[in-house]
């Protein structure tokens, strides 16, 4: 019953914090929604019995966020279009106290049912950082292993784009002729 | 030993694409010294000739045959087909001639294009063309000697056109490819329709020999009729014959090669070859016989009445090979293959004596503007003089003795008809060689003070040889009844008809008569020409001086609605129809285009937008069909 | 030789690509010399993988520590050539392309290598997840590449563009592979398909849905109808060798690997496809036939054309489970065809645009045989195959595939291929005709034929030719024949055991 609950609240904050990053044109916004969004999707792991995957989700997510979040404020100086206009206290004060009263009820749930169980884990015992790491180093190790090197790609990509221009003179010509 | 047979045909092959290279090359960058194709030109044909003897020598102490596979050249569905090679007797007799002639005739060449600009560029058709001919005939099967029929094709048309600078010589090249095309056609449908018999046991012709018994008799007349419309084209026979006279427009050389030992004996060669088939089906023979033997007297008196030496030449091809067409379509393979043999020495000769005189005479062609060079070219009268009679068929010349053969084959087979032709043409011939000896050489000549050009060592000694070869070349065939062993024939058995029973009487009173018409056809030219005045103008007119009309003939019949069907297809139905059918769809399918062009418009939100409408639609259809 | 020989040329490439990444830093090192070594190492992982080449094998190598993830069988040994000698391609056509004065440095080698080794990787990857992987760092290394001269803005336009899309398709693939492991609990290729069969008496939907977003993918990466749009821009706006790469081995890459996929796994699915496949093709083949007709860039049409041939290769992919083993082995062999094709026109056309004058519109190209003969002729000969003339090795490939339809029944889809090659005779003939009806040349600064790239590009041609006469001429050389026998091999050596 929880988890049904857990499971359809959670799409809906996903989706609709998700929608704003792509609708939103303030790219401030954007990123803090993703970043929320990201949090919530850690919430389905943690129903699914996956605590690890969940808190690698919050981790790893919320660190690139935040980075992403500084770069872009110092990229685009977002900051300016943003003015903090609370124009209706009521709205403000009811959202504090709903999230108070959600906090409270997340905090105390488990005393009134200690033992919540997925419906469909994923798989029996799984979910612990020993499985995973276990099939991670065996089972999947080339596939783990591939991934190290598709981030030197990546590396590599990023430094060879934002490096430091050569200094010779690009080919104006071609670059007319292949604009026209 | 078996892979000499590939180093026959390899040896003129890699030595004409060595000239070839070498021609380019000296036209490319700087001319090189003609040193560098005409020496490898005369030794390709020689180290074939040698080569040829070696095998001949194992075939005649092994009597074996020799064959030799080097790799698959196709391979359809489960039959494979070699580049295989076959050496048996046939072949290395053939090979034998085509390449001790050939190489006369290579000699005689490097003296006659001597000054030529385009002498590189001859060689390489001349030895690619000897190439072809020896593959001709050592292909193990009809596919491979299709090679080499086609390429004999292909530097026929090179070498007639080779003064491609007259329109005429290159629409005789046309004439001479087009009409083999025409032949090459019915060879095709033959070879095809035989392929369809030997799916099991493949394409060689051991291989077909097993199946020929099991094909119905009407197919494999068929088959046999559309073989020979192909060597009715390589062979120049009646109606295909078109384009031989006209195939005097090459250089000299290239028409001794072409008439003595390469191309138009290729016909008689693959209609000995399929022996097996044609013994199954006597009554194709008779009729090839027929074909020969009107080819033979047609072209006879056709020749009578022609002033060009070269063309009176060839008709003589045409005659004496029909000759050679009565014999193998009266089965006796060897006599024709051993008339192919004498031919190859005394034709050759004719022409390069031929060529000489035309040299001499700085190009003139025209025996009644000759006359009285006896006394000029002593050494080339006396051998044209043997090759007239060889050709003729005076004892105890060559061509006596293969041609008193087939006339003998004739009679006794009991086609007395094909016989009394054959006879008379021997007549006609006889009449119409020294008609253009006694014009050519005893002629009186009142321009004797024309400067007459130096013939060449090079060019006097090949001619020489052959004479001698001309002289000699009949004596391995001396039938019984005149106390010869007739080796040709002993050796060539597998060839021989069977059934050969003449009284010896008989064969003696043949023999007179037919030396006897042959004297009657010299004495009426005699009288005739011999000392022809030349203050009296030749008066050439006629149906017999303008070939029956049969190329004009053709032209109204078969060119000329050909012409008029494609102008209208080219000015009415795919300008007017056509044309605009598809331009009109063109232009709709265009129009199309710049529509999609619409959707690519750069823009990468609409792209993914486009993109997620393709998975929603994909999703709709799988829910769909999962129901 | 061991397990390692197996793996020898994903390790040169790999290998080389990260010493180049070394060298690269150091500035003593001029372009070209880094062009020789990372041809050194692709040169070096050829034949090391041509020596199990047309050799019936499946092996996993280190099956203890790689839990056969990658796999090397004649199937891969035979993609991975062609990949490899995509690489090697490449890099000499582009020979006088990559100038540091076009803002080429020593990284984009290390790219180049990378990229293929994803796609080898990809090839003989017998996992979903690992060929994820594969395939993101030849797409990652492919965005960069294409976007390397980054003062150029259309390049960069193209590769965002790319990247963006692309990161879109990858998302595709990965949701699959999570749907096929909920359905399946395995990803590794074989497994899938055991549990797959209609015995186990599970439900597939899911499994099918999963199939379906790899699908996606795949139709994606080799451009067919709903998923085509990135193609003429990201072509065009790349650079011309990097187009050449991109047209020539990404699609051969991508193919290996779905046909792998679909012929070990998804034979029971692929009936669900039928349908879809069917509109596909005909979209396809219709799209990109008004698109190549609309353009007057060539480099736009030969993009726009490539859309065409994905369609004719998706006709045999749709044939496979009827008339498997030929379906698969016309597949492969198209593949040649087409790689062969469009490295040869790309590669001529980069290597013509290498001066400092551009070539890329029809209309530069009027009257070009006066000016360069041999180079037009090549040029004719790339044409003439992807149009599929006879004598050429399109049409071998085309003849396949469109027989291989009618024997598998699908007489509309050959019907409207044939229809497509008609048109398309349309766009490839008009370069031909503009290069030899027009009497004057409008551009006549062409460089002439030096240094590698046109003596290569020469051998293509060659080769071209030589698939499409088809006979062994010469004795003991390899022919098409051997080329269509091995792939016949390869398709079997995938249900080796």
């Amino acid at each position: 019953m929880y988890e049904i609950i857990a499971f359809y609240t959670f799409s809906a904050l996903v989706i609709g914090l998700f929608g704003i990053v792509v609708l939103s044109k303030n790219a401030l916004y954007s990123m803090t929604a993703l970043a929320g969004g990201m949090v919530f999707i850690s919430g389905f792991f943690f129903i699914l019995d996956a605590e690890f995957l969940g808190v690698v989700q919050i981790v790893v997510y919320t660190g690139a966020i935040m980075a992403l979040y500084a770069f872009g404020m110092m990229f685009f100086d977002t900051t300016r279009d943003v003015k903090e206009d609370i124009r209706c206290k009521k709205i403000f004060y009811t959202l504090s106290i709903l999230s108070a009263v959600l906090v409270l009820i997340v905090l105390s749930a488990p005393i009134f049912s200690a033992n919540i169980e997925a419906i469909y884990p994923t798989l029996e015992g799984v979910g612990n950082v020993q499985t995973i790491g276990l099939l991670l180093f065996t089972k999947y190790l080339v596939a783990f292993e591939l991934a190290a090197i598709m981030l030197l790609v990546a590396m590599i990509a990023g430094i060879v784009l934002v490096g430091k221009k050569l200094d010779a003179q690009s080919d104006d010509l071609e670059v007319a002729k292949e604009l026209k | 030993m078996n892979t000499l047979l590939m180093w026959i045909v390899l040896s003129p092959l890699l030595t004409s694409i060595f000239i070839g290279m070498v021609y380019m090359w000296g036209l490319k960058y700087h001319k090189l010294a003609r040193q560098w194709y005409i020496v490898p030109a005369l030794i390709s044909p020689f180290v074939s000739f040698v080569l040829a003897c070696f095998v001949f020598w194992e075939i005649l102490t092994q009597n074996n045959i020799l064959v030799y596979k080097p790799y698959v050249w196709l391979s359809i569905e489960n039959v494979d087909i070699y580049m295989g090679f076959l050496g048996d007797k046939l072949s290395i007799l053939m090979v034998l001639f085509v390449s001790f002639v050939g190489w006369m005739i290579h000699i005689y060449a490097s003296a006659y294009m001597q000054d030529d600009e385009g002498e590189g560029k001859f060689f390489f058709y001349f030895n690619l063309f000897l190439a072809s001919m020896l593959l001709l005939v050592l292909a193990d099967g009809p596919l491979i000697m299709f090679i080499g029929w086609e390429g004999v094709g292909v530097c026929s048309y090179l070498l007639i056109g080779f003064y491609f600078r007259v329109s005429q010589n290159v629409v005789a090249g046309n004439k001479a490819f087009i009409v083999n095309r025409v032949g090459d056609f019915g060879f095709v449908i033959g070879m095809v329709t035989l392929f369809f018999y030997c799916t099991d046991v493949g394409f060689d012709y051991a291989s077909i020999k097993q199946v020929v018994g099991n094909i119905p008799s009407f197919t494999l007349a068929f088959i046999g009729l559309m073989l020979f419309v192909g060597a009715m084209g390589k062979s120049a026979q009646i109606p295909l014959y078109v384009w031989l006279p006209d195939a005097m427009a090459g250089p000299t050389p290239v028409s001794a090669l072409i008439h003595a030992a390469t191309m138009v004996t290729a016909g008689v060669y693959m209609v000995a070859r399929f022996n097996f088939l044609y013994e199954l089906i006597p009554q194709v023979g008779v009729f090839i016989a027929y074909v020969g033997a009107l080819s033979a007297f047609f072209a006879a008196i056709i020749a009578t009445k022609q002033t060009d030496i070269k063309k009176i030449l060839a008709y003589s091809t045409m005659s004496q090979l029909g000759y050679m067409f009565i014999a193998v379509g009266l089965g006796g393979y060897a006599s024709g293959v051993f008339h192919v043999f004498t031919h190859a020495f005394f034709k050759a000769l004719l022409f390069m004596g031929a060529g000489a005189v035309m040299t001499a005479l700085h190009h003139e062609q025209d025996i009644f503007k000759m006359g009285g060079l006896r006394q000029k070219l002593p050494l080339v009268h006396g051998c044209m003089l043997v090759a007239t009679l060889a050709l003729c068929g005076i004892p105890p010349f060559a061509g006596f003795f293969s041609k008193d053969q087939i006339l003998l084959e004739a009679f006794a087979s009991g086609h007395y008809l094909l016989w009394s032709i054959a006879t008379l043409t021997a007549g006609l011939s006889a009449y119409y060689m020294f008609r253009l000896f006694f014009v050519v050489f005893e002629g009186k000549n009142y321009n004797s003070s024309r400067h007459i050009h130096r013939l060449s060592k090079t060019m006097q000694v090949p001619i020489f040889v052959l004479a001698i070869g001309s002289l000699m070349a009949g004596f391995i065939g001396v039938p019984l009844v005149l106390g010869g062993d007739n080796h040709i024939a002993s050796y060539l058995f597998e060839w021989t008809k069977k059934s050969l029973h003449v009284e010896h009487s008989i064969e003696f009173a043949l023999m007179g008569l037919s030396v006897t018409v042959a004297l009657v056809g010299v004495v009426l030219a005699y009288v005739k020409f011999y000392r022809y005045d030349f203050k009296k103008e030749y008066v050439s007119k006629g149906i017999v001086y303008n070939k029956f009309y049969v190329d004009e003939f053709y032209h109204l019949l078969i060119v000329l609605p050909l012409q008029s069907l494609s102008s209208f297809i080219a000015s009415r139905l795919d300008i007017q129809i056509i044309d605009a059918l598809i331009m009109g769809a063109c232009r709709g399918v265009i129009k199309g285009g710049r529509f999609v062009s619409l959707l690519q418009n750069a823009n990468t939100r609409f792209y993914s937008l486009l993109m997620m409408c393709g998975v929603s639609v994909f999703f709709i259809y799988l829910i769909l069909v999962l129901g | 030789m061991g397990d390692i020989s197996y793996l020898l040329p994903l390790l040169f490439v790999g290998v080389g690509a990260v010493v180049l990444m070394l060298l690269s830093y150091t500035k003593s090192l001029s372009i070209s010399s880094i062009a020789k070594i990372a041809l050194g190492f692709l040169v070096l992982a050829f034949i090391s993988n041509v020596y199990y080449f047309g050799e019936l094998h499946k092996v996993y190598p280190y099956e203890n520590v790689f839990f056969g993830m990658i796999v090397s069988d004649t199937y891969s040994v035979y993609f991975n050539s062609i990949l490899l000698v995509g690489a090697i391609a490449t890099i000499l056509i582009g020979w006088d392309y990559f100038r540091p004065d076009r803002r080429f440095t020593g990284e984009f080698f290390s790219l180049l290598l990378f990229s293929t080794f994803g796609m080898m990787l990809l090839v003989q990857s017998a996992e979903l997840l690992s060929a994820f992987i594969a395939l993101e760092i030849a797409s990652l290394s492919l965005y960069v590449m294409i976007g390397f001269q980054t003062d150029n803005i259309r390049r960069v336009e193209a590769s965002y563009r790319y990247l963006v899309l692309g990161s879109l398709s990858g998302v595709l693939f990965l949701f699959g592979t999570a749907l096929i492991y909920a359905s399946t609990k395995t990803t590794f290729l074989g497994n899938i398909g055991v549990e797959l069969l209609p015995q186990t008496g599970k439900d597939i939907s899911l499994a099918i849905g999963g199939a379906t977003l790899i699908l996606i993918t795949f139709l994606f990466k080799i451009s067919a109808f709903p998923f085509q749009n990135w193609t003429i821009d990201v072509y065009d706006g790349s650079p011309l060798p990097v187009s050449a790469y991109m047209a020539s081995t990404f699609k051969v890459a991508v193919f290996a690997f779905m046909l792998r996929f679909v012929a070990m796994d998804l034979g029971y699915i692929k009936d669900y496809w039928d349908g879809l496949l069917m509109g596909v093709i005909i979209l396809t083949l219709a799209y990109g036939t008004f698109l190549a007709l609309a353009q007057n860039n060539l480099k736009r049409m030969l993009a726009s054309s490539s859309i065409v041939h994905t369609g004719y290769l998706l006709i045999a992919f749709v044939s496979i489970d009827i008339i498997g083993e030929s379906a698969s082995s016309s597949i492969i062999y198209y593949l040649i065809a087409y790689f062969l094709s469009a490295m040869g026109a790309f590669g001529l056309i980069s290597y013509i645009s290498s001066s400092d004058k551009l070539r890329l519109t029809y209309e530069d190209f009027k009257g070009f045989s006066h000016v360069r003969p041999y180079m037009s002729a090549m040029l004719s000969i790339f044409m003439l195959s992807l149009a599929g003339l006879p004598g050429t090795i399109g049409f071998i490939g085309k003849f396949y595939i469109f027989s291989g339809a009618i024997e598998a029944g699908y007489t509309v889809l050959a019907t409207s291929a044939i229809l497509a090659t008609f048109i398309s005779i349309y766009y490839y003939f008009k370069l031909i005709a503009l290069m030899y009806f027009y009497p004057s040349p409008i551009l006549s600064n062409v460089p002439p034929l030096k240094g590698l790239p046109p003596i290569f590009i020469g051998f293509i041609a060659i080769a071209v030719l030589w698939g499409g006469i088809g006979n062994t001429f010469i004795a003991f050389f390899p022919s098409i024949d051997f080329l269509i026998d091995v792939a016949k091999l390869s398709h079997r050596s995938l249900f080796l055991q």
